[in-house]
């Protein structure tokens, strides 16, 4: 815990990190606070219809065609983006970590045909194949997120495979070899932890493309119906978009915001996990 | 090696890749809930189950698996992607009929990001963490950041709605029955708000990989020679660092072509542009399978034809590669 508090305080010690920092947690304040702070949901029609943003203080980003307030959809939207956002990143990882690192400790056959899998994942246009994934199994979020993990993974794969082909010739791998450490655990308990870091960077935009990827398949109409999400208050708020402008715009601004923050997060944590490469992130 | 020889070599590789895909998409298909034929009952009202099994065995869904998975594969040797019901013709057709739209949206994208890119990257890189190349990463993490559908209807509410400079949707003017030059000049009207949306990622992608490209190539040791020369920095950057810094954005074109495909087919829907994005948006809404799955198989084949035409163009370029 204190090493953790350290490496914090060492990530947040550049101003802009600290400020995504923020603003990620007060996300989540956000989405933990959604039913507390409107517990009547996002569907409720609380008010008059079309009420810009910053005119009824009841209603500070407010209300879109039937009266709902925008500040309740950004709120439980929150929990959409940001479920689907990390679980489907989490299979992503578990996946991408599983196929990587057999096929880079072992070579060989196992190799190649698992390399063969990853370059068909990566030839197939990502966006296309999950709105045809999500579209024929009918949107859910689970559905949402098997898909977003199934075009994700690849990345996390092909990463992890290359940290494990680089380490898997080191002494400190040959002498576990040499104990008579089995494969996964050699795997498991040798190569992956010292492989984690550029992998968390990674994870940590594969979050943000996750929340990218999530409102482009509500804007889509590809959303779960029964949730409200950012993308699919942007999708209802285009048919106003002349008129009220704002019920476009206040959804957009949210995901910029989180997606963002993400994106700085990730790059300090490169920094701040591998000093070498300070400012050459690609 | 002969040219046609080494393309001919390099199709003969990615059969395995095309088959793939289209097992993938096999799957997909029976992993569906329900057939066609539970789908156009669906449509053509109550029916009955006679009907029902005559129309499965017409279509080859009472087979096992495996003999459909053949037909399947047998089929698409023949370029036959299997049947709209909707639109009532073939897959094939329709996607070829929309497939001009598409590469015109991407062309200009390419063409207008790969610009840009480089020019805002070679900035960054002989400014490397002064001012202007810290201008140009925040601009980069905030083009990574924007959903580009979002972006692009904020655009329409500038640039159409309050500005009245650009037409915020379809191709041409279908009243104005414009010809030759002037036909010309109105859809590239129509195609600058899309192609600047679509950009705005993708001259990111470029700028940043144009920057650790020229960066790279700075530390070289014909770098220093040149210097030691006595050449000008502006000469060393054009003559020496550029051209050769250029060689990863051309692989660069070939990695983001399925991203750039998947991107225009959401900003087609935005911006009506009648290409395969449209098409594709329009099966969704229609539940149109058949046509879903074309569209997939396509563009997926369409990435690995590009790539291999870019693998071709690289050679040109890198004369140190051989072609094998």
């Amino acid at each position: 815990m204190a090493r953790f508090l350290k490496f914090l305080g060492r990530l947040c010690s550049n101003i802009p990190v600290a400020v995504a920092v923020f603003v990620l947690l007060l996300t989540l304040i956000i989405a933990f606070s959604a039913s507390i702070v409107f517990p009547e949901g996002p569907w409720m029609m609380v008010a008059k219809p079309f009420i810009p943003p910053g005119v009824d203080m009841n209603h500070p980003l407010g209300t879109d065609m039937l009266g709902r307030d925008l500040a309740a959809g950004i709120f439980h939207g929150s929990r959409v983006s940001l479920l689907i956002g990390t679980t489907s990143t989490l299979s992503a990882v578990v996946v991408g970590l599983i196929v990587g690192s057999l096929a880079g400790y072992y070579g060989g056959l196992i190799d190649n045909i698992l390399s063969r899998v990853i370059d068909l994942f990566q030839t197939i246009p990502p966006f296309v194949f999950a709105v045809v994934f999500v579209s024929i199994f009918e949107p859910s979020i689970f559905v949402i997120v098997i898909a977003i993990a199934l075009i994700s993974w690849p990345t996390i794969a092909r990463l992890s495979r290359g940290e494990f082909i680089s380490l898997r010739d080191r002494e400190f791998v040959q002498a576990s070899v040499a104990i008579g450490m089995s494969p996964l655990r050699i795997i498991a308990t040798q190569i992956l932890p010292n492989s984690l870091s550029p992998i968390i960077v990674t994870a940590s935009v594969t979050v943000a493309y996750a929340i990218l990827i999530e409102s482009a398949l509500a804007f889509l109409g590809l959303g779960d119906p029964n949730v409200m999400s950012w993308g699919s208050m942007i999708g209802a708020g285009r048919d106003m978009l002349r008129n009220a402008t704002y019920m476009t715009a206040v959804p957009g601004i949210a995901i910029v915001l989180v997606v963002l923050s993400l994106t700085i997060v990730g790059e300090g944590l490169n920094d701040a996990l591998n000093p070498r490469n300070k400012g050459r992130s690609t | 090696m002969k040219i046609h020889l080494y393309v001919l070599n390099r199709l003969v590789q990615a059969v395995p890749i095309i088959i793939g895909i289209a097992i993938l998409n096999f799957i997909l298909i029976n992993l569906a809930p329900g057939d066609a034929v539970e789908i156009l009952a669906g449509e053509a009202g109550a029916a009955n189950p006679e009907y029902m099994e005559d129309l499965r065995a017409k279509y080859g869904l009472d087979q096992p698996l495996y003999v459909q998975l053949v037909y399947y594969l047998k089929n698409l040797l023949q370029l036959d992607l299997g049947f709209s019901f909707r639109h009532n013709t073939d897959v094939s057709a329709l996607v070829l009929e929309r497939m001009p739209a598409t590469m015109i949206l991407m062309g200009a994208t390419i063409a207008l990001s790969f610009i840009l890119g480089t020019i805002l990257g070679v900035v960054a890189a002989k400014n490397v963490f002064k001012l202007k190349d810290r201008l140009i990463s925040v601009f980069i993490l905030v083009a990574y950041s924007i959903p580009l559908f979002w972006l692009g209807l904020m655009l329409i509410v500038l640039f159409s709605v309050k500005l009245g400079w650009l037409p915020s949707s379809g191709m041409e003017s279908i009243t104005a029955n414009h010809e030759g030059i002037e036909r010309a000049i109105d859809i590239t009207m129509h195609l600058i708000l899309p192609t600047v949306t679509l950009s705005l990622f993708y001259v990111a992608v470029y700028t940043r990989l144009m920057r650790a490209s020229m960066l790279e190539v700075y530390n070289q040791d014909y770098v220093r020679a040149a210097r030691a020369r006595g050449l000008s920095e502006n000469v060393i950057a054009f003559k020496h660092v550029l051209r050769n810094a250029m060689l990863p954005m051309v692989t660069m074109v070939g990695m983001q072509l399925g991203s750039l495909l998947g991107g225009s087919l959401i900003i087609e829907t935005v911006f009506a542009w009648p290409g395969l994005g449209r098409l594709a948006f329009d099966a969704i809404t229609q539940r149109d399978f058949n046509l879903l799955m074309g569209i997939l198989l396509f563009s997926s084949i369409f990435v690995v034809v590009l790539n291999i035409l870019l693998d071709v163009v690289y050679t040109f370029l890198d004369p140190r590669i051989e072609i094998r």
